[in-house]
């Protein structure tokens, strides 16, 4: 299809807006408009002016409840402000703890093949589990030797394997910006993904989170999907 | 309240940032003025109060949390929270079980009236009379099939059989016009 027509454009617009645009559809024109900003700009006029049906509502007062319940959930519960992910990461970091020492104490390892191997090669591991503490993924950081880091990916038996779907790995930087995508994992055997200088740093600090994602991965550049395995970079 | 004036506009952008800092007097602040028109979203996409007050929660952590994010050169601060309503809503909407589906006195035959005279009279906001004003150039199904589209999620499959057209029809009917609202309300 040829997107530079303002007519196809504004009409993809308008559909987006109104929620007719569907589907594959929708997740395309999602992507063109993060790339271009007079599609972005026609996105916005459209939300603006199809919004105003909802002033065409009568405006109803919600029961105070309502309030002391979003101040609850929001101040007072033990989890704070936290994003999900990252009351999920806390919850998972007591239990990698515990399987990386599994991991690394041969005799008590239970995953012999991919241990042996990666636990020579670096000094930074990190175990990625899931809620039941099955561990999907054994991650092994390199040493920096140049501009780039490597982050060697081993798919464990453990792993849940999720057919036409993807498996995408993120970083959730210490300072609780928004999650960064590093890549996709293997769903079986091993894989290499290459760290950029400047996330590697963050990657010692952060937590780890993998996402069950579209083949190809997140169509919007973060996560969409559940949030299945988590994990934190660990030195040995 | 005319929150789309420009100063309350402005104010509500205020609110917005404030509360993204941090600020939760900002964010209580935030949430008198704009949880009625909200809510009253809420109650018409979801006709269940308790429905609609769990959506209503869920939008205003929601907007909490994504209010550090939040840039004011992109959509008003109104749409914004809207937009954010209307997603909730519709979501909520979808998982519930089929028996939810619209009754006879929920099926937006105001829309498909002639007359717009009771929408214009429960619309205070001077944009969204224009919008109505626009929407009159449609023929009634036409209007219908907008509002249930925007209202409800309905998709062209579930228009169809709502209003009891062909699938082809209600495409062009939605095709058409949107083609002139955006004649109409460019020219404002």
């Amino acid at each position: 299809m040829r997107y530079d027509k303002p007519e196809l454009r504004d009409m993809l617009a308008a559909k987006y807006a109104l929620g007719t645009l569907r589907g594959a559809a929708r997740l395309r024109f999602e992507h063109l408009v993060l790339q271009r900003e007079d599609w972005q700009n026609c996105t916005d006029w459209w939300l603006m002016r199809v919004s105003l049906l909802a002033d065409t509502v009568v405006a109803v007062k919600p029961a105070s409840s309502v309030w002391r319940d979003i101040d609850r959930r929001l101040f007072h519960a033990s989890s704070r402000t936290r994003h999900w992910w990252r009351t999920l990461a806390l919850g998972f970091s007591a239990v990698s703890a515990l399987l990386l020492v599994l991991l690394i104490n041969p005799a008590l390892n239970p995953l012999q093949p991919p241990v042996q191997q990666t636990a020579t090669i670096g000094t930074h591991i990190a175990l990625l589990a899931d809620a039941s503490a099955q561990p999907g993924w054994l991650l092994t950081l390199s040493e920096a030797q140049s501009q780039q880091q490597e982050l060697r990916v081993a798919s464990l038996p453990s792993l849940q394997v999720q057919a036409d779907k993807a498996y995408e790995l993120w970083l959730l930087p210490a300072d609780e910006s928004a999650p960064v995508s590093i890549g996709l994992l293997p769903q079986q055997g091993k894989a290499s993904l290459s760290i950029k200088p400047e996330l590697a740093a963050q990657l010692l600090t952060g937590a780890l989170a993998v996402s069950v994602e579209p083949p190809g991965g997140s169509p919007s550049g973060q996560p969409t999907g559940a949030v299945l395995y988590q994990g934190k970079i660990n030195v040995i | 309240m005319a929150l789309n004036s420009k100063d309350t506009a402005e104010t509500l952008i205020l609110l917005l940032n404030r509360s993204g800092q941090g600020d939760r007097a900002a964010f209580a602040a935030l949430y008198q003025a704009t949880s009625a028109k909200l809510f009253g979203l809420a109650l018409r996409i979801l006709h269940r109060r308790d429905l609609a007050e769990e959506a209503i929660q869920d939008v205003y952590v929601k907007i909490w949390h994504h209010a550090p994010s939040y840039r004011a050169d992109k959509a008003a601060v109104m749409t914004w929270m809207t937009t954010i309503t209307r997603n909730r809503c519709l979501d909520l909407l979808r998982s519930l079980p089929p028996e939810h589906g619209l009754n006879e006195e929920q099926s937006f035959d105001e829309w498909a009236s002639d007359d717009l005279g009771p929408l214009e009279k429960a619309t205070s906001n001077s944009e969204a009379r224009a919008l109505l004003q626009c929407m009159k150039q449609l023929a009634p199904l036409q209007r219908q099939a907008i509002a249930l589209s925007y209202f409800q999620g309905m998709a062209h499959e579930q228009l169809a059989r709502q209003l009891v057209q062909p699938i082809g029809t209600v495409k062009t009917w939605i095709r058409r016009g949107l083609q002139v609202l955006r004649s109409c309300m460019g020219a404002l």
